[in-house]
């Protein structure tokens, strides 16, 4: 143990501001994070659910289009019947655009938010501890609370990590897909076809996000091991189910939100409102009654996809991600 | 800047337990030793001042800025090394002072430069790059000065930094505070139970126990204020040094260990020894009375000693 005989030396230069040090913590937590490989492959599995989606947008864009390379290569190996047939049925398509286009965005749309909130669930199980389960524990949050910055601050800074993991693993790999998927349609106008269809999800993706993370951070602020943390983020998540089956029988609909993966769930479902979509087409569509028969008003009444509550789901995420902000206020600080 | 520290009535309760009691002090730049017994409150009053914890009542001042309207400004100017680890698991040393840095408004080319620098300055060198998780204790006081001080603070508060080291890292540690103030004018406040420390590099004292303050001073006063008596170890000559001293008109007592305590008025020891000698009379040793420092700090030893019993 030698003691330098380098002196002190005084810095003399301008101070950053309060939201560049909330970045810092933010980027710090995320590189601390992704030092994880397991977290790694989870986020690049949750992308492929995206990318998968990317060559049916492709397809569809072709076969719109009777000038596309593949209906050439179609007509080529199935004859020419085959390629009036399904010009002719694709006509019948593009006169209603605003419902085939966005329909089947909304479609694919919804089957990537439900791939989505799985991956979400791992990766969360992955990095919860090292939110501020870590810092309470090695007494961390002395030095952010010492420093110049407020609690508040440091809670901006924390939750900047998960909202920008699971955005980057959620929200971004489906505006990729939207963004490529319509770059490769010969037809421009599905850009605007299909906005609408990504603007709902996107806004899903971030109501789940923002309600996600306020959850994790809240059970890393209650936990001060990262086994703790762990167990229990997937005991809250897993035993919600049983729970929220439970209260849906004793205190009805709004019960089964108790789940809050089921209400992002149900106000994804809400939103994309395929149920509409399949109205829409059915009632628009000449030839679609050759697929489906006509749905009645029992069908409407009953099967899941006509049901619809943006309300219910909504609030119960409200409350949960005001319940998670008290519990995180009252944690973050200094013991 | 008059006073870098000014409370008044600086209160802090855990429960029914008063940490601060109504504490008022103005203290100027330099290095300051709080020192008190564990559990005087040395830390919780560090701790309200950097808004680490609510204070109860009372106002506080850092650098002249009221701690309850510029909190956030004022902790940009100040620096911390907490008594306790505060590592952040997994960061590596250099990466550990440059994150703090970043933390205090430093951009992040300028953080890792002064990151080095203050590793350098506390004397870090390859370790730097080891996982902060991995250091000896020596190691870990040393990365907290380091980021205590990264960002160039004008003050900073450190709470017991020689806790856990062995004599020559103690020494060490007290070397690089004593440099702080000396080689860059930044004001060190010394939070420690231990009087060596403090006494070795503070210019003023402010003495807590049971969580008020005792006495706030320079050190030179304090030395200055010392009791004019001596206590004397005689083989034997008892009566005859009792006679010698009665001549003199020094007052004297027999103490319970059977040496003989004299108050001589005196502003040293040399009259004694010459009185002594020339009665002919060898004492065993001559111990002069404790300074005002030793004895209000044996003074709020009692007092934290009542207080947890």
């Amino acid at each position: 143990m030698r003691l330098s005989s380098l002196g002190y030396k005084r810095w003399e230069g301008q101070s950053t501001g309060i939201w560049t040090r909330r970045w810092v913590i933010t980027k710090t937590g995320i590189d601390l994070c992704l030092k994880s490989k397991l977290l790694k492959i989870v986020i690049a599995l949750s992308w492929c659910v995206s990318l998968i989606a990317i060559p049916v947008y492709f397809t569809l864009g072709q076969m719109l289009s009777p000038e596309s390379g593949l209906m050439g290569y179609l007509s080529g190996v199935f004859g020419e019947r085959f390629y009036q047939a399904i010009t002719g049925l694709m006509s019948w398509l593009l006169l209603y655009p605003e419902i085939c286009v966005n329909g089947i965005y909304r479609a694919t749309f919804y089957q990537m938010m439900i791939g989505h909130m799985a991956f979400s669930f791992l990766a969360v199980s992955l990095f919860v501890p090292k939110l501020i389960s870590h810092d309470m524990s090695s007494q961390a949050i002395v030095i952010y609370n010492s420093k110049a910055l407020t609690r508040f601050d440091y809670m901006i800074g924390k939750f900047g990590i998960v909202f920008l993991i699971l955005s980057f693993m959620w929200v971004a790999p489906t505006i990729f897909a939207w963004f490529v998927g319509n770059l490769l349609s010969p037809d421009w106008s599905f850009f605007v076809h299909s906005f609408d269809a990504v603007a709902t999800s996107v806004l899903v993706g971030l109501v789940g996000v923002v309600a996600l993370s306020c959850i994790a951070l809240a059970v890393s602020a209650l936990a001060k091991r990262t086994s703790t943390a762990v167990t229990m983020w997937i005991f809250i998540s897993v035993m919600s189910v049983p729970i929220s089956v439970i209260m849906k029988f004793v205190a009805g609909g709004w019960g089964a939100y108790l789940n809050f993966y089921y209400a992002i769930y149900s106000l994804g479902h809400s939103l994309l409102n395929l149920g509409q979509v399949l109205l829409d087409a059915q009632n628009m569509l000449p030839f679609f009654s050759f697929w489906m028969p006509p749905f009645s008003e029992r069908d409407l009444d009953t099967l899941p996809m006509f049901q619809r509550d943006v309300v219910g789901p909504s609030v119960m995420l409200a409350i949960f991600v005001s319940i998670s902000l008290l519990i995180i206020s009252k944690k973050v600080k200094p013991q | 800047m008059s006073f870098v520290i000014e409370t008044s009535s600086l209160s802090k309760r855990y429960g029914s337990f008063k940490a601060l009691d109504a504490v008022d002090m103005s203290i100027r730049p330099g290095t300051i030793g709080l020192l008190g017994p564990n559990g005087a409150g040395k830390s919780t009053l560090i701790k309200c001042l950097l808004q680490l914890q609510d204070k109860d009542g009372g106002k506080a001042s850092l650098l002249g800025k009221d701690i309850d309207r510029h909190g956030r400004e004022v902790r940009t100017r100040i620096g911390y090394a907490p008594e306790q680890d505060c590592h952040i698991p997994g960061m590596l040393g250099c990466e550990y002072v440059t994150y703090c840095a970043q933390l205090s408004g430093l951009p992040f080319s300028a953080a890792r430069q002064r990151a080095h620098e203050m590793l350098d300055f506390v004397g870090m060198e390859q370790e730097r790059y080891r996982k902060v998780d991995t250091y000896s204790t020596g190691m870990k006081q040393r990365v907290k000065i380091a980021q205590a001080l990264a960002h160039d603070p004008e003050l900073v508060f450190l709470d017991e930094p020689t806790n856990g080291l062995d004599p020559k890292g103690q020494a060490l540690i007290l070397d690089l505070i004593e440099k702080i103030w000396r080689e860059s004018g930044i004001s060190v406040a010394l939070s420690s139970h231990l009087l060596h420390d403090v006494d070795r590099i503070c210019e003023q004292i402010v003495i807590i126990s049971g969580g008020r303050i005792l006495v706030q001073d320079t050190l030179e006063n304090l030395k200055s204020q010392r009791k004019p008596g001596a206590e004397i170890v005689l083989p034997d000559s008892l009566e005859r040094a009792q006679g010698l001293f009665a001549r003199k008109g020094w007052v004297c007592e027999v103490l319970s260990n059977g040496n003989l305590k004299v108050l001589h008025g005196e502003r040293t020891l040399n009259p004694v020894i010459g009185a002594l000698a020339e009665e002919g009379i060898s004492p065993l040793e001559i111990k002069e009375s404790p300074n005002a420092l030793n004895e209000l700090f044996v003074r709020a030893l009692g007092i934290g000693d009542k207080g947890a019993a």
